[in-house]
């Protein structure tokens, strides 16, 4: 049976111990089967019991020996009597009567003694009979004996059992003692338990106060919409401001278009000044002309006074000369009448100037008026913050409440565990369970409360930063706007696409799910990015529609590099408040800018059953295009092969057109040109009809399914 | 190479072995050119107080060309050390157990906190540490060395010195052990202690080095001449050492007076010599104690005896023993003792001796053996000595185990670019000896320089991060690929398809009939990977077992040459404190009986139980183990549940489910046998695990066992007779010369599987799957035709 390569070991002499050793074993429990009880350990000693008196055995029956009867000797005796006792005739008559009489005593003897040896047979008879009795007798006392040492080793075998009863006493002893110990401590935890539901009122209690507060919260919330209702008659003040800007600004645009005109006639009569000048100093010119002609002339009157005859030509021409300047001198003089109307025309503007200041001041004053605005707005801000931290404090309270209760429950948990069979400890249980899973109501109702503030908040936030920004861009406007756009782009009253983001923000976060949900539910996209190697610089992913960036958040955290667009400015607000990469931008029109073969992945979730079906097409198109060969396509999208959610959720989106069928969504992706497409079916419902049978599964397949699903495809290699 | 050696006390004029190891090994080093730095603190000597400073702190040159730097000593809490130490130095050996502190963890903390603490000489390891190659530490108690160890990683030697003491089982030594890049023992049983203690996850980095021996033959001459007791003492047994109860002296005496009483008329005498008091009574006319004698004296007793007795219990080194050998004498040894019975047994240089009786036994035996016997025993004994004990040997082997390795510390990877081998498998799953293998490999491939992934379909969440998910473009022509085949699934066609470089390795699958009573749901899936393998046959052209017995499946169905590559299993895996919970609670006296493998039909839990039921009727107490996590609601583990439940044995078996590496750890630790009775294995990771646990290995003779098991554990050909297999089983626990015998061979078995050993074996593959391109084109071209 043994094998071993061991050099040393001796497997025929090995063997031989081993059947030794199994032989003795064997003798000792003389082939009984392997099945035994297994003792437990005993912690007390024994019980033994008082070792019984060993019996006797019986005397024998002291016999010595059978009894002779000697029948045949009385016989013979006998025999021999009545032969000699016989009369013969030879005896005289006188002697009969004696011998008859003698003879009647004889046989009278004879029968006697014939009735001694009747009876001595029958009291022989008698004794063996009695003989055999005693020796059934004696034999059924041995049996007896036998039968009691028989008994004797069986209570002694049975004394060890009875012993181990003994302990099972005791320990029946200690389980009663441990029960009441446990009523005792059930009786300690049912006390613990009414100061525990005390305590939980004293926590109902808190919570009403929260509910209370709450509800001053609520009017405090009230209180901010009545001053965004402030604001928003601070916006129609605004409004009419700007109106008066505008005309200021119109009467602006007026001035400065007169003061063009007068710039422009400035610059004209500059022009004739300068020309003037010119003219001027021509005439200086002609006028050292002159003066030289004069030195010329007195030579030449020497010459006249020498030469008479010239003189006269020479007067001529003087005259005429004289005549010029006199010219000169009337055009000089309108000159000097144009530089005073320039300068009326310069007063005149600095008088608009000093308006134009006032309306400056004005503005500032609207300035500051609405900086107080937004201080108060601020505080407003930060009061709601105090709240929030109030409401988280109160979260931690009731969370450390919660932590306690669960300490209370694995406590009552263990004493239940203790006292299986204490009945009002488990109706207490209950209770306390109820109660706890009331206080597990009232934290996710202040949840549920808390995310609507936030909600309302960021609405309000959002508001307040879309009013700001107007009112800068018009204050920025007014500033630069000298001789800029017309008054009419100037910014609209309202943006209806802006309110609408807000609005799809808000919803997002009322029905989509928190972050951590949405986080943890694209998790399981990271495996698939890993194999297509996207996510490096030179392999970037792009998310359409990117939404709250939950997906880009969580590709950071994993050092992917991605960046997203989304059409909605509330949302990439959000994405820009967590420093996401996210652009502004209608998601095709963004496809069509990026370069061809630039990215690693692209994604879009929840987005293609906004869109109408050419659009699709457009976009699988462009995101092809777009990414690099091996590069990977992620699209996700509501089930409708799950009832519930074609019939029901789907509709739940207001801007959601219709249902992309799974199949469909894979093979427009396939018509596309991507390959090894696939699809995933994810978060299948947590509920399902437990009934088992047949009907039950396909209505499970068709009410409980998975609740979304994924058109996973790659962009073919180039070979 | 710059080296630190860090011990608490050092001087010249220190009298400890670890002191004067460490004066040695200085000296020794530096003479050899080496710089050597003592580092050390202004404590005098282990005698003194341990917070004052005695010596100033500074930097000293030794004439022997060693530098020794002395830091300051610091206050301690002395009261709460005392509190602690004092129990701890007089609980008895018996009650230790191996991953059991002898003490709580706060006194375990004040243990190694209070002990001689230097601040000062912590910062300077701390600070220093690159500007030494190695940092020796010695001996392994003390806080410079606790805490040292950790501030210096993987630039830690330590040399214990080891004692099996109650210190010694402090978790705090625990992980000094753990921690320490290297171990150097004095002795060969030294380190059998630390195994014993620590466990085989120290193996790889323990070296025995030895301990020099200074004996001058020379001066044994002048020896004999001055000295007046010559020979006229007749024949005598040796004893030489402290004469107290530690060192089991009494014992010793009380052994040679049953031997006089049994054999008076013997002139066998008993010497002692040394430090302390003897008892004698006056009443030993045949037993001397000479008391404290000079070196020249020594040398003359050693000389002129027949034999040295070393009955001291408690030794990690014993020099008498080496300095008895020397001199061609024969050495008796306590059994208790490892380091000296090691000794003794290695050397087979003389005797081994355990209880009082055998003692007595043995002066009768040294009494009347022929003188041939004793100098052939001492002529051995000397040979092992020298070779353990010569000065210039011990410092070759420093040398060795310290410079060898320095230069190989950081062993750079070689950049390639040339080559990927991906490795494909259905999963990837935590523990599973598949998917260790792969990650094996995958390190294995990366090591060499090459790009390695592993693709799977299915992912086990706690090994994620090791792979990624298969995906058709991870199989690149240009890239190799290296498939394990188990039971076929949707990415075998892929890699059926694959024209570039690839190999098969074949795991095994197990036959479907296992699975056909409880599983009939597995068995089609089983019978088709089957039938899946021989199909691949055509599209493989090198493929790969396990083990011979795979590949000679592999063989059957058509493969072509294929090749065995063995799974690695390397101890260092082990290198942590086991699950210190349960090495108290299996360390209670009962026998443990261990079985490790998935709960699955073909492992034979079933059988197993019932057999164990006969063992118990050898050995009542006895408990089973069976560690393997079963699957959920599984039908068979129900029916191992089941039979356990019949025979009512849900005291005795216990089945623990999923358990953590230090658990198992433990389970190894604690157990006697380890006992199969599976009938199908493709390898059996857990048989070489046992061996090196020094578990013995009790095991169903099928499949792939005999082959990995090879020479080592006891094979079981039918299990017909359980109570003969019981009878088998318990002989293995109980007789303590069938388990040495069992454990010596497996002790020479594991070493085949040593991943240094593995490791050569896959480079043929590697070579051809990285093959030049040209010939992968080949094959691809050849292949498309």
């Amino acid at each position: 049976m043994i094998e071993t390569s061991n050099p040393e070991i001796d497997v025929h002499e090995l063997m031989e111990r081993v059947r030794r050793e199994a032989a003795k074993v064997r003798e000792q429990n003389n082939g009984r089967a392997a099945v035994r009880i297994v003792p437990r350990p005993v912690t007390a000693p024994p019980v033994m019991l008082p070792p019984l008196p060993e019996l006797p055995t019986p005397p024998g029956l002291g016999s010595s020996g059978p009894v002779e009867v000697k029948k045949d000797r009385l016989d013979a005796l006998l025999k021999q009597a009545r032969e000699t006792t016989e009369v013969s005739h030879s005896i005289p008559k006188f002697l009969r009567g004696l011998f008859r009489k003698q003879g009647g005593y004889n046989r009278a003897l004879l029968d006697a003694v014939a009735s001694v040896v009747k009876t001595n047979v029958q009291l022989t008879k008698r004794v063996q009979e009695l003989q055999m009795a005693a020796q059934q007798h004696n034999d059924w006392l041995r049996i007896l004996i036998e039968h009691r040492a028989g008994d004797q080793a069986w209570m002694k075998a049975a004394t060890p059992l009875i012993s181990s009863f003994g302990n099972w006493q005791t320990q029946m002893a200690e389980s009663q003692q441990r029960v009441q110990l446990v009523e005792s401590s059930a009786a300690a935890a049912q006390s613990r338990l009414e100061q525990h539901s005390d305590r939980i009122a004293d926590l109902m209690a808190q919570g009403e106060r929260a509910g209370a507060h709450l509800r001053n919260l609520q009017d405090q919330i009230d209180r901010a919409e009545g001053a965004s209702e402030h604001l928003r008659n601070l916006q129609v003040q605004v409004d009419r401001q700007a109106e008066r800007l505008q005309d200021y600004h119109s009467n602006n645009e007026r001035v400065a278009e007169h003061l063009r005109n007068l710039q422009t006639q400035a610059d004209t009569s500059g022009e004739h000044l300068r020309n003037l000048q010119r003219t001027a100093d021509q005439l200086l010119a002609i006028y050292d002309q002159n003066e030289r002609a004069g030195e010329h002339l007195r030579n030449l009157q020497v010459q006249v006074d020498r030469h008479g005859e010239r003189l006269q030509d020479c007067h001529g021409n003087n005259e005429r000369v004289a005549e010029h300047l006199r010219n000169l001198q009337t055009q000089a003089d309108t000159s000097g009448e144009h530089l005073r109307n320039l300068q009326r025309t310069a007063d005149q503007l600095l008088a608009i100037y000093d308006q134009n200041e006032r309306a400056a001041e004005h503005l500032r004053n609207l300035q500051v008026q609405v900086d107080r605005q937004s201080e108060f707005l601020k505080d407003l801000q930060e009061q709601e913050d105090r709240q929030n931290t109030h409401l988280q404090n109160l979260q931690d309270t009731a969370n450390t409440s919660g932590e306690h209760l669960r300490n209370l429950q694995d406590e009552t948990e263990r004493a239940a565990d203790q006292a299986k069979d204490v009945g009002p400890l488990k109706v207490t249980t209950a209770r306390l369970e109820a109660e706890i899973q009331q206080l597990a109501d009232l934290r996710r109702t202040l949840g549920r409360v808390e995310e609507r503030q936030t909600n309302d908040a960021i609405y309000l936030k959002s508001q307040i930063s879309s009013h700001s920004a107007v009112l800068q861009q018009w204050l920025r406007g007014e500033g630069k706007k000298k001789g800029a756009d017309a008054p009419a782009s100037v910014p609209p009253p309202a943006l209806p696409a802006g309110e609408l983001d807000d609005f799809y923000l808000t919803f997002e976060n009322r029905f989509r799910g928190t972050r951590a949900e949405i986080k943890e539910r694209v998790r399981y996209y990271l495996p698939f990015l890993k194999t297509a190697k996207a996510g490096t610089a030179a392999r970037p992913i792009l998310d359409l529609g990117c939404g709250r960036g939950e997906w880009l958040e969580l590709l950071e955290e994993n050092g992917l590099q991605a960046s997203g667009v989304d059409l909605n400015s509330a949302m990439i607000t959000q994405c820009a408040e967590r420093k996401l990469t996210a652009t502004q931008a209608d998601a095709i029109e963004h496809l069509r800018s990026l370069p061809a073969n630039s990215h690693g992945a692209i994604s879009g979730f929840h987005i293609i059953e906004h869109l109408p079906f050419e659009t699709l097409l457009q976009m699988f198109m462009q995101t092809l295009r777009v990414l690099k060969p091996g590069g990977l396509a992620i699209f996700e999208s509501p089930n409708c092969k799950n009832l519930s959610v074609g019939a029901c959720y789907f509709n739940v989106d207001p801007t959601h057109r219709n249902p992309v069928f799974p199949e469909t969504a894979g093979f427009i992706m396939e018509t596309q040109g991507f390959e090894n497409v696939q699809l995933e079916y994810l978060s299948p419902a947590d509920r399902r009809l437990t009934d088992g049978d047949q009907d039950a599964e396909i209505l499970n397949d068709l009410l409980f399914g998975p609740q979304d699903f994924a058109v996973i495809g790659r962009k073919p290699r180039t070979r | 190479m710059k080296l630190g050696v860090v011990i608490p006390w050092f001087g010249r004029e220190l009298t400890g072995g670890a002191e004067q190891q460490a004066w040695q090994i200085a000296a020794r080093l530096a003479a050899r050119g080496h710089h050597v730095d003592v580092l050390t603190t202004c404590c005098r000597s282990h005698q003194d107080d341990w917070a004052t400073n005695h010596l100033p702190a500074g930097e000293s040159i030794e004439p022997e060309g060693f530098h020794v730097r002395r830091f300051p000593v610091t206050p301690r809490d002395r009261a709460s050390f005392d509190r602690v130490c004092g129990p701890l130095m007089n609980l008895e050996t018996q009650k230790l157990k191996p991953g059991v502190s002898p003490i709580n963890a706060n006194d375990a903390d004040v243990f190694a906190n209070e002990l001689i603490k230097s601040p000062e000489l912590l910062e300077f390891l701390a600070e220093r540490r690159t500007a030494f190659d190695w940092f020796l530490f010695l001996p392994y108690l003390y806080g410079p060395i606790l805490h040292g160890i950790s501030l210096v990683g993987d630039r830690a030697v330590l040399q214990p010195c080891l004692h099996d003491e109650a210190y010694a089982y402090l978790p705090q030594v625990a992980d000094a052990f753990h921690l320490a890049e290297k171990l150097l023992f004095n002795s060969d049983g030294e380190m059998e202690l630390a195994l014993r203690l620590f466990g085989p996850g120290i193996w790889a980095k323990s070296s025995v080095v030895g301990e020099g021996v200074e004996s001058e033959e020379g001066s044994i001459g002048r020896a004999a001449v001055t000295s007046g007791r010559g020979n006229s003492r007749g024949r005598y047994v040796l004893y030489l050492g402290r004469k107290e109860e530690g060192k089991n002296t009494p014992m010793l005496l009380r052994a040679f007076e049953r031997f006089r009483k049994a054999r008076p008329n013997s002139d066998l005498r008993l010497l002692f010599a040394g430090h302390g008091q003897m008892e004698l009574n006056g009443a030993h006319a045949h037993v001397e104690d000479l008391g404290v004698v000079t070196t020249a004296e020594k040398e003359q007793l050693l000389r002129d005896c027949t034999a040295l007795f070393q009955p001291s219990e408690k030794e990690s080194f014993s020099r008498v023993m080496m300095e008895a050998w020397m001199h061609r004498k024969p050495v008796a040894a306590h059994a208790s003792c490892l380091a000296t019975a090691v000794a003794v047994q290695r050397a087979r240089g003389g005797w081994i001796a355990g209880s009082e009786d055998e003692w007595a036994a043995l002066f009768a035996q040294v009494a009347r053996a022929p003188e041939a016997e004793l100098s052939n025993l001492g002529a051995r004994g000397r040979e092992y000595a020298r070779a353990l004990a010569d000065w210039d040997l011990v410092m070759d082997r420093y040398e060795f185990a310290l410079t060898l390795t320095s230069s190989n510390a950081n062993r750079a990877a070689v950049v390639s670019d040339a080559a990927t081998i991906n490795q494909f498998l259905p999963n990837l799953s935590f523990g599973d000896a598949i998917s260790n293998y792969a990650i094996w490999i995958r390190d294995e491939i990366r090591r060499r320089g090459w790009k390695s992934e592993i693709y799977v379909r299915y992912v086990d969440p706690k090994v994620a991060h090791e792979c990624s998910i298969f995906s058709p473009d991870a199989l690149q022509a240009t890239d190799a690929a290296i498939y394990h085949h188990s039971v076929g699934t949707e990415i075998t066609p892929h890699l059926a398809e694959f024209a570039g470089a690839k190999c098969l390795i074949y795991h095994n699958i197990t036959p479907a009939e296992f699975f056909e009573p409880f599983r009939p749901d597995y068995a089609p899936a089983l019978r088709r990977g089957r039938e899946q393998l021989a199909e691949l046959a055509a599209h493989f052209e090198m493929s790969f077992g396990v083990s011979e017995y795979n590949a000679e499946e592999l063989r059957a169905v058509g493969f072509e040459n294929p090749g065995v590559l063995p799974i690695a299993v390397d101890p260092q895996k082990w290198n942590f404190a086991p699950d210190a919970t349960l090495m108290a609670a299996l360390q209670d006296g009962k026998t443990n009986i261990l079985f490790v493998g998935r709960v699955a039909p073909n492992k034979k839990q079933d059988d197993l139980v019932q057999a164990f039921a006969e063992y118990l009727r050898f050995d009542p107490t006895a408990r089973l183990i069976l560690v393997g996590k079963p699957e959920d609601q599984d039908p068979y583990a129900a029916h191992v549940q089941s039979v356990i439940d019949a025979l009512d044995l849900q005291d005795s078996v216990v089945t623990p489910g999923s358990i953590t590496d230090a658990q198992l750890a433990a389970c190894y630790r604690t157990a006697d046998l380890f006992w199969s009775m599976s009938e199908h294995e493709g390898f059996c990771v857990p048989l070489i695990e046992a061996m090196w646990f020094d578990v013995p290995v009790f095991a169903y003779r099928s499949s792939a066992v005999p082959e990995t098991l090879g020479a080592g554990g006891l094979l079981f050909n039918s299990k017909n007779d359980q109570l003969e297999l019981a009878a088998a089983a318990h002989l293995l626990v109980e007789s303590e010369s069938l388990r040495a015998s069992v454990i010596d061979q497996q002790r020479r078995r594991r070493d085949y599987y040593l991943p240094a050993n593995v490791d050569r074996a896959m480079d043929p593959l590697f070579a051809r799957l990285t093959a030049s391109g040209s010939l992968r084109e080949e094959v691809i071209t050849a292949r498309s035709r």
